[in-house]
């Protein structure tokens, strides 16, 4: 038998088990590792990710898996798995961050980039109270402070 | 009151299911506790403060509300035993080298039990605390890297922290828009700022100047060109260079691309300006050029 078919449970914070197939699971790169560290368990303790979040994670994974294994026809493809991403990726703020901080934990770069792409092409035209809100910001700035930090970066605050 | 002397764990203190991890590196945690720091001090971290020549390895910063505790690979796993009552042989995982992560599974499994005995949150909402809105450093820098630098020094304004991040970033996207003609020497002023808030900065990946608002004269060009000189020095691999009509071209040295450290770039022409795409550099990942036309 194929190494590929071999199965792997990844369970979330919750101890709900995902059944993947050992090349999905390797697209965790932590996950990657652990098993050339000799970790030949056949299920995989995913504790700082939940169910809902690394459910999305597999999806992710388990697509990009597939079409990199289809032969030929690669602009057709890759098209479709930007195509792919965008959807994805088209989230809401929170599920955003938990699943950039679930890819940055599982080692995930592709989601991680696209992830980080999306969180930066919200921002970019945001005004920076909105920008404070997303992220949660507490604003520790005494308002001279930041009239100084304002000051510093002139420019960058011209419309 | 417990005083100093006392290594008590006193009644005020948050157990660290209310804890955010600010961030985590493979030699150091950043916690956020909501308590002042009066309370942290009454932690057992004093003796370890001493025993590790003050507190050069460990930052407490603190408002009102919360305590940063930042924590070294030196001594985090004591000191987290010492929070957390960890038995011994934790600190053998602790100093393998995927630290962080398995330090992140520790404190969540930490948190987990506390919230068994008594605490009322679930585990699931533990993690949300855990993680929510509070990406590290390192991802935010990512971020910063994808928006006009513009963007990203605007950030400055949000918090402390984020004042800080801007000297994270990898990509330096400037352009100056086309309105604001005035400001060429704020223009300059910026990005030379910007430059120099990166001088720790290891990597600069890209560099993009657009619009670049030259009078022609030398020192604008001495400017342009050193910037891009420390860029390459920094393992640049794209530069996108945009021209405009107000531009009066950008003349770069050819020590720039001839010097030693550069020769492997192999620059086949220096002379950037409205006259066209003449730059080449083989090492160079990606080079883009546009001409007003």
């Amino acid at each position: 038998m194929s190494e590929s078919n071999k199965k792997i449970s990844l369970i979330s914070s919750e101890g709900e088990a995902f059944e993947v197939s050992e090349a999905v699971a390797r697209e965790f790169e932590i996950v990657a590792h652990m098993l050339e560290d000799g970790c030949s368990g056949s299920s995989i303790p995913i504790t700082t990710v939940d169910s809902n979040i690394l459910g999305k994670v597999i999806e992710y994974c388990t697509k990009h898996v597939e079409v990199g294994n289809v032969e030929g026809n690669s602009e057709k493809a890759e098209k479709d798995l930007e195509e792919f991403d965008k959807r994805f990726i088209a989230v809401e703020m929170n599920t955003l961050f938990s699943l950039i901080l679930a890819a940055n934990y599982l080692n995930v770069k592709g989601l991680l980039n696209i992830g980080c792409q999306k969180v930066a092409d919200t921002i970019k035209d945001m005004k920076p109270e909105e920008v404070r809100s997303i992220f949660n910001i507490e604003n520790d700035y005494t308002p001279a402070e930041e009239e100084v930090v304002r000051k510093e970066n002139e420019w960058a605050f011209q419309p | 009151m417990a005083q100093g002397g006392a290594y008590r764990r006193p009644e005020a203190l948050p157990s660290l299911s209310t804890a955010h991890l600010l961030f985590a590196t493979e030699w150091s945690l950043s916690l956020s506790l909501p308590c002042p720091s009066l309370c942290f001090w009454r932690l057992p971290t004093p003796p370890l403060l001493q025993e590790s020549s003050g507190l050069s390895g460990i930052l407490l910063g603190s408002t009102k509300k919360y305590t940063t505790v930042y924590l070294t690979y030196q001594h985090y796993p004591k000191i987290l035993n010492s929070f957390l009552s960890l038995p011994q042989n934790h600190d053998q995982m602790l100093t393998q080298s995927r630290l962080p992560r398995i330090t992140n599974n520790l404190l969540y499994h930490k948190m987990q039990s506390t919230s068994k005995s008594g605490d009322q949150k679930s585990p699931n909402s533990i993690i949300k605390l855990l993680s929510f809105r509070n990406l590290p450093d390192e991802i935010l820098g990512k971020i910063l890297s994808l928006v006009p630098t513009k963007v990203a020094a605007s950030t400055s304004v949000l918090s402390k922290r984020w004042r800080n991040l801007l000297g994270l970033i990898d990509s330096l996207c400037f352009d100056e828009s086309e309105e604001a003609t005035s400001g060429s020497h704020r223009f300059f002023d910026f990005v030379d700022k910007t430059f120099a808030l990166l001088s720790e900065s290891p990597i600069i990946k890209k560099l993009s100047l657009s619009h670049i608002p030259t009078s022609g004269r030398d020192d604008d060009n001495s400017r342009v060109s050193r910037w891009i000189w420390t860029a390459l020095e920094r393992g640049l691999s794209e530069l996108h260079l945009h021209a405009t009509p107000r531009c009066h071209g950008v003349y770069l040295s050819r020590e720039l691309f001839t010097s030693n450290t550069l020769r492997s770039n192999r620059f086949l022409s220096y002379q950037i300006g409205l006259m066209g795409p003449t730059m080449v550099g083989s090492s160079m990942a990606a080079l883009s050029w546009k001409t007003y036309s």
